[in-house]
């Protein structure tokens, strides 16, 4: 994908987004999850690791259907099984489980490195490892619990939305593979627009609650998943109400300047000090100082 | 006062070859932690290499430095204690930092500017292992959870700052009180200086 | 599959029953979700688990497994009493109507005819009563007693509401709701269609169970339309494949019958399988089996077969009986097997009764291994402690493994479920020195032939005469063994376009004649990858080639009434429109007929129709009846104690004592498979070792309660073979069900242990089950067997 179509970079002071040649261009694009058509069936998280030449450890069963039992560094998208009584029927949602998107990127923020992470216009967050020192500020500042630092090289990794396959017009991976549909791929408008027929007829067909899960608290998100019940996104292991943490919101908008303030103003006071006060010398150790002493007592005599 | 010039032993050996380390691998912790901090200042982390080496050595830095600093602390603990003397010194804070030396009251090894100092000290230090360990990927931050290292985040690089700060006014100080510094560096300050700065530090001395 | 995947997406409900499609199946599946979506279908799911399938269906119904034939049956009760059978097609299309011999008779779950000496029956009077030439009787006003609506009628009778939930342990409520729902499509512009696969055909009476389904379609009237049929989801890539070229034992390529000593010549074979028309204009496409059989035997042995040898007739192996695998484990441990060749199977691994596979194999001489991989077979004879605890000083066995290439190491086609052959590209070079399936089988027949030249030998003459003029002789290509396949017309020397080109005088050659069509002088036409589908129903008849001729949806005569015009206007197939046949399937009928004489959809039965009886096709009989498990919860037939389990079922000497009592093992044991793992060769690949890692067994809460069990704890699960221990999943998705009042439990158990593969070590799961087979297709019961657990020490 072209330099300019990035809108945002981390570790940067800069406040307007680097000039964009081509504004208007690039339409955002969104991942779409339909959990209510997914027979959670891993075909994703194959394709995923197929693509990607990821390959996690062979684990042990963990009491679930679900292996591996956590996103790591070869494993970037995770499916995640519940069975989850409602209204005294029982049902198993399968969670696919990838980087959000967001549109407001908690891990972009909280990023130490320039450039490390990216937001392309088209909405993908996407990291650059070549940058990328391994840090974990944006494994701690990600609200889904995202990013995962490898042991081998040090280096934050997470769902990249293909960003290389999207970059010569192909699909994301996992999409392009699931074997029933449940995963879509399109602008972001065409997503919603979707969305909303899908979550219209799903009501019809009985779930009262269907919706679309794309959080306000990180901007939306460009992955964005359709629930049989949005009132419960914790039942699929999402969080409710997730947000940019404030621990990372004041680390980055208010200690920074402040600290700079602090530091500059004791340095600046310890100038001022020196200049207006300035040296605290113990006469006696001067040199000269019994010399000219000797002389003084000298000339007296 | 023919003895002006005598000079006493103010910082032993092993301290000030503790304190100078401390100097160095604290410059190249420090230097690596702003250059994480403050973006625009990344290019600090140049002085071990690349950004990934930076951030490979800064807690390893940080470690020793910690350490050292540990047993320093230990070691200047007996004469970092509160005492009588500390309150009025403190009231004519004013004076000394004006250099008004008829107007400060006569205080002991440290005064309590320096003392406060060594507070802080303490506090980073305790801060900085416990923080920096929590958020030490890929090794223990895996083992708390992705908040609780994040306020860990917050808190050590806030602590970072705070030390700054109070690096900046130590260094200031050390460099303003003129013998101090030398002090440092070969262990002796002159009766003179003591008796200047430190009148009381004399008097433990002279009771030898 | 009487239709294929792509028409999935035309029906109005899905049943997936005996069958876990979204897990087996997960990309056909898709259809199914294609249907719901934009066709607003519902799918039902009835299984002992709640399962992936269930996850995403709109209703689904427990039951207990080796329970469906009481299910269905109650289920044809319930749609004959509420009336929701679709008249008209019953009356033109089935055999309903028809009037069944008076010596027929059902009594205390045996039918007329069954021989307590052999366990077997005598079929004569499951058969029509005929008229003077020899024409079924039939009654078009299905009043008549015998005729087999009435008979069906009384035959069901017995299965009420209750007494199938008490069977079946299906809430009556659940129960009554799927009728309802499948019942709904009994009219004409509604279709219902049946996903099925070992749910159904892993039992003592797997081939009734699916008959019985079949049934229901006929009764509602969804048999040879858009988005109905009987659709069975094959389960090896090529099994479909398999299944044409002659799967069982007893068969020739095409369906053909392999001949039987009583067989004594051409003639009379060609009598004994050339089926005579049971009613008056009736098609009767068997009648064909002179030109097929005649054709494959110019096949096998090209000149040498002649009109005056009977085309080699005599060369055909005549069989004397069954010799399915289980049988000739059987043998093996009998000591009557000597050598044995296992090609693309993990005998060890996937045949039932482990202890049993292994003492056989033990009792060979020599056994060759042609595989892709090095399987727990191979070294079946190695120790490999709990997991295969075998004496190694004292198995003889001498064991050759030749390495082969596996399916994108080389080109050629695979019949899918939908039986479209579809053909592939070569698309990598086989690893070290590993050879091809046919590389390796030619070299070991020219080394036979060699042997019989040089040496001589008892009957050299099949070997002698077989065909074998392959540009490369001991490397036939893909491609022309597809052309063989296909046919040639042996004056021209042209490839066939069409079966119905096959003569039986030897003019013809054709290896397989439903396959004819696949590679004509117009070229492969599996091959072609046209996708369009003009009609938008999934009819794309440029894409591959589906046998036969092309025919995308079988029996689809059906789905126009018997005046030719479409039952349901919005699923027009064909029509008999401006005094000819128009439409966008290959017709499945003499299109030159017009529509009264035509409306005979089902061409390969003598009389035409869709069997609702089933005269002498099957062998437990021509009705479905319901048998217990051969090891039941339950212990006896609530319907018929006296006859509990399939009374001519596959059985072995000795076998009986090998069963457990509901006493010792309480619990329903049902193995399946999972979507993470095929079958058990993928626990050698690591992308699908990660996404399911080790072996494990589900059980639900309130047993786990009762036994002190928790999720992720280690379990021993023992029936009376033998026993596995592995880690148990507790989950909501079992539930104990209601049998005759009685709680019973299922543990399911997914099949893909191994211990010679990328996965944690675990025990194979057929150390658990039995050998005891259908009665028609010897298919072992993994279904449904006795099972005890503990919580046991892990390993
Ligand atoms: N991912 C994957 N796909 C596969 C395979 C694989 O191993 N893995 N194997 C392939 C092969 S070879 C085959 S043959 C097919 C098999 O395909 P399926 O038959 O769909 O698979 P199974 O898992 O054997 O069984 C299906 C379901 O039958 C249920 N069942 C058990 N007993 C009964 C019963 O009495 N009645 C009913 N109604 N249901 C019952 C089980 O709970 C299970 O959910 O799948 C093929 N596809
Ligand atoms: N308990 C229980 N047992 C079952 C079942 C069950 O549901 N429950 N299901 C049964 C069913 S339906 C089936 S189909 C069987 C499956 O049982 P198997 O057929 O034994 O299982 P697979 O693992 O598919 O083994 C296929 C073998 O073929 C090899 N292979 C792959 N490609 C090639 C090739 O091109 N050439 C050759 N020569 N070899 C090749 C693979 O390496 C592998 O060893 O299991 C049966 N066993
Ligand atoms: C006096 C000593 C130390 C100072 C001044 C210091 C300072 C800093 C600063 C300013 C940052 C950047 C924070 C940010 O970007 O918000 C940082 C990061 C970090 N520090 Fe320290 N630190 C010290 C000691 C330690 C110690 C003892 C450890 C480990 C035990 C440690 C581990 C870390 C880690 C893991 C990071 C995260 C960044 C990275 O690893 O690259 N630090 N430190
Ligand atoms: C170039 C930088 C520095 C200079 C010039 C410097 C100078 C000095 C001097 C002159 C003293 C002696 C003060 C006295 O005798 O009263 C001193 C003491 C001390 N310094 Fe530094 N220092 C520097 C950096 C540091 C750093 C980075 C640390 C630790 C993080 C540190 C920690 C201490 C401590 C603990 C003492 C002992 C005095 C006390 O207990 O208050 N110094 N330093
Ligand atoms: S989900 Fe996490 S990693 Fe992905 S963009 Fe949002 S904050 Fe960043
Ligand atoms: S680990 Fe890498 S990507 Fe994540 S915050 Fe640190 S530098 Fe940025
Ligand atoms: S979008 Fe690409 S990187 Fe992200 S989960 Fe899917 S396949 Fe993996
Ligand atoms: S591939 Fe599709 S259906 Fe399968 S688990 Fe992933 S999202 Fe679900
Ligand atoms: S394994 Fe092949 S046949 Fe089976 S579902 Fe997957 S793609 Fe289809
Ligand atoms: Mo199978």
């Amino acid at each position: 994908m072209a330099s300019q179509d990035i809108i945002r970079r981390s570790g940067t002071t800069d406040i307007t987004p680097s000039a964009q040649a081509r504004t208007g261009a690039v339409k955002e694009v969104t991942k779409l999850f339909d959990a209510t058509k997914c027979t959670g069936c891993k075909a994703c998280q194959v394709a995923c690791s197929e693509w990607n030449d990821l390959r996690d450890e062979v684990g042990t069963f963990q009491g679930s259907y679900q292996n591996p039992m956590q996103l790591s560094p070869e494993s970037w998208n995770i499916m995640q099984y519940h069975e989850v009584m409602d209204d005294n029927k029982l049902r198993w949602q399968f969670t696919h489980t990838a980087c959000m998107h967001c549109a407001d990127p908690a891990c972009l923020k909280a990023c130490s490195t320039g450039g490390a992470i990216v937001q392309h216009a088209n909405g993908t967050v996407d990291f650059d490892s070549d940058k990328c020192i391994g840090c974990g500020y944006c494994a701690s500042a990600c609200p889904f619990n995202v990013p995962k630092i490898s042991k081998t090289d040090n280096k934050a990794y997470k769902c990249t939305l293909c960003s290389d396959r999207l970059a010569v017009g192909l699909e994301p991976s996992c999409v392009k593979t699931c074997t029933v549909g449940a995963l879509r791929f399109g602008t972001r408008e065409d997503m919603l627009f979707y969305a909303e027929k899908r979550v219209a007829q799903l009501k019809e067909r009985g779930h009262k609650n269907a919706g679309l899960y794309n959080p306000d608290g990180v901007g939306g998100t460009h992955y964005m998943m359709i629930l049989h019940d949005i009132n419960k996104p914790e039942t699929y292991g999402m969080p409710a109400d997730p947000v940019v943490p404030a621990a990372t919101e004041i680390r980055q908008d208010w200690l920074k300047p402040l600290g700079t303030a602090g530091l500059l103003a004791t340095a600046g006071f310890a100038l001022m000090h020196r200049i207006a006060v300035g040296r605290n010398i113990v006469e006696e150790d001067q040199p000269g100082y019994v010399d000219a002493a000797a002389e003084t007592e000298e000339d007296k005599q | 006062m023919s003895n002006n010039k005598e000079l006493i032993v103010r910082h032993k050996l092993i301290d000030r070859l503790c304190h100078w380390t401390i100097v160095f691998v604290g410059l190249v912790t420090f230097l690596t932690g702003f250059s994480f901090f403050f973006p625009s200042f990344q290019w600090l982390s140049g002085i071990v290499g690349t950004p990934q080496l930076a951030k490979i050595m800064h807690p390893f830095f940080g470690i020793v430095m910690v350490a050292l600093l540990a047993v320093m602390l230990m070691r200047y603990y007996g004469h970092n204690k509160w005492n009588k003397y500390d309150l009025p010194w403190m009231k004519a804070v004013v004076w000394v930092l004006l250099q008004k030396e008829d107007n400060i009251p006569p205080v002991g090894h440290y005064n309590p500017g320096q003392k406060m100092l060594f507070r802080s000290f303490v506090i980073f230090v305790i801060a900085f292992i416990v923080t920096g360990i929590m958020m030490w990927q890929p090794y223990f931050a895996p083992m708390f959870a992705p908040e609780t290292v994040n306020w860990a985040t917050l808190i050590h690089s806030a602590c970072g700052i705070l030390m700054l700060i109070a690096l900046v006014v130590h260094v200031w100080m050390a460099c303003w009180i003129e013998g101090s510094i030398t002090g440092m560096l070969y262990g002796k300050v002159s009766k003179a200086w003591a008796r200047k700065h430190h009148p009381m530090m004399l008097e433990d001395h002279e009771d030898k | 599959m009487t239709n294929h995947w792509a028409d999935m997406k035309n029906t109005d409900l899905a049943i997936v029953m005996g069958g876990n499609a979204a897990e087996a199946h997960p990309v056909g599946f898709g259809w199914v979700t294609e249907a719901m979506e934009h066709n607003n279908a519902r799918l039902i799911v009835v299984d002992p688990r709640f399962n992936r399938s269930a996850a995403v269906a709109d209703t689904y119904a427990p039951l207990r497994s080796g329970t469906d034939i009481a299910f269905l049956l109650g289920m044809i009760r319930y749609l004959l009493e509420k009336k929701q059978i679709n008249v008209e097609y019953v009356k033109a299309y089935t055999n309903a109507p028809f009037i069944v011999r008076e010596d027929f008779d059902f009594n205390e779950g045996l039918f007329s005819g069954f021989d307590d000496t052999t366990n077997t029956y005598d079929q004569s009077s499951w058969f029509y009563e005929l008229d003077d030439d020899g024409y079924a009787k039939v009654d078009p006003t299905m009043t008549h007693p015998r005729c087999v609506l009435n008979l069906l009628k009384k035959h069901v009778d017995r299965y009420d509401p209750d007494t199938v939930s008490s069977i079946t342990g299906t809430p009556k409520e659940a129960y009554l709701d799927v009728c309802q729902q499948i019942g709904a499509t009994h009219v004409d512009n509604k279709a219902a269609t049946f996903l099925y696969a070992l749910g159904w055909t892993q039992h003592s009476v797997g081939a009734q169970n699916i008959r019985t389904m079949a049934m229901i379609q006929l009764l509602l009237g969804n048999m040879g339309i858009m988005g109905g049929g009987v659709n069975a989801l094959r389960g090896h890539s090529n099994v479909q494949g398999a299944t044409d070229l002659a799967l069982l034992c007893q068969g020739l390529p095409g369906y053909l019958k392999l001949p039987n000593d009583a067989d004594i010549n051409l003639e009379a074979y060609l009598n004994h399988y050339t089926p005579k028309a049971l009613r008056p204009g009736s098609t009767n496409y068997w009648h064909n089996t002179p030109a097929f059989t005649v054709s494959l035997l110019k096949s096998f042995y090209g000149e040498h077969a002649t009109a005056a040898n009977d085309f080699g007739y005599d060369w055909l192996p005549k069989w004397d009986q069954q010799y399915d695998i289980s049988k000739q484990i059987d043998m093996m441990v009998h000591g009557e097997v000597h050598g044995y060749f296992i090609q693309g199977i993990n005998t060890l691994n996937s045949q039932p009764d482990k202890q049993k596979v292994s003492k056989g194999l033990s009792n060979l001489k020599f056994l060759v291994i042609l595989d892709a991989l090095a399987n727990e077979t191979s070294s079946f004879w190695r120790n490999a402690g709990q997991f295969n605890d075998v004496d190694t000083a004292n198995i003889q066995t001498e064991v050759f493994r030749l390495p082969t290439t596996c399916f994108a190491e080389e080109s050629g086609s695979i019949a899918n479920s939908g039986r479209w052959l579809q053909w592939h590209f070569k698309g990598a070079n086989p690893p070290g020195e590993a050879m091809s399936d046919p590389a390796i089988l030619s070299g070991i027949m020219l080394e036979l032939k060699r042997l019989y030249r040089e040496e001589g030998g008892r009957l050299p003459e099949p070997i002698e005469a077989i065909k074998w003029d392959y540009a490369i002789e001991h490397e036939p290509s893909s491609e022309e063994i597809a052309k063989e396949m296909n046919g040639y017309d042996l004056t021209t020397g042209k490839l066939l376009n069409s079966f119905s080109e096959l003569k039986a005088d030897g003019s013809t050659a054709c290896g397989i004649w439903i396959y004819t069509g696949q590679w004509t002088e117009e070229g492969n036409m599996m091959a072609r990858r046209d996708n369009s589908d003009p009609s938008g129903k999934g009819i794309t008849p440029n894409w591959s080639f589906a046998w036969p001729a092309n025919r995308r949806i079988l029996y689809n005569r059906a789905s126009c009434d018997v005046h030719g015009k479409p039952r349901d206007p919005s699923r027009v197939l064909l029509e008999y429109k401006e005094g000819k046949w128009q439409g966008i399937d290959v017709p499945d009928f003499n299109a030159k007929l017009n529509a009264e004489d035509s409306a005979h959809p089902f061409i390969m039965q003598a009389d035409g129709t869709g069997h609702l009886f089933a005269l002498r096709q099957l062998k437990d009989g021509p009705f479905p009846e319901h048998y217990e498990p051969f090891e039941s919860p339950i212990g006896s037939n609530p319907l018929h104690p006296k006859v509990t389990n399939n009374p001519v079922a596959r059985m072995f000497q000795g076998l009986r004592e090998s069963f457990g009592t509901s006493e010792e093992f309480p619990y329903v044991g049902t193995t399946y498979s999972m979507t993470e793992h095929f079958n058990n060769w993928t626990t050698h690949c690591r992308l699908a070792a990660i996404t399911q890692p080790q072996h494990f067994i589900e059980i639900d809460e309130t047993l786990a309660a009762e036994k002190g069990i928790a999720n992720g704890d280690w379990v021993k699960v023992t029936s009376k073979r033998s026993h596995i221990i592995t880690k148990a999943y507790v989950t909501k998705r079992l539930q104990p069900m209601l049998v005759q009042g009685k709680k019973v439990h299922t543990i399911g158990i997914p099949r893909h242990g191994s211990y010679e593969a990328l996965t944690q070590k675990s025990y194979i799961v057929n150390e658990l089950t039995s050998a005891v087979g259908d009665a028609n297709t010897q298919t072992p019961e993994y279904k449904a067997f006795l099972v005890n657990i503990a919580k046991a020490e892990g390993f």
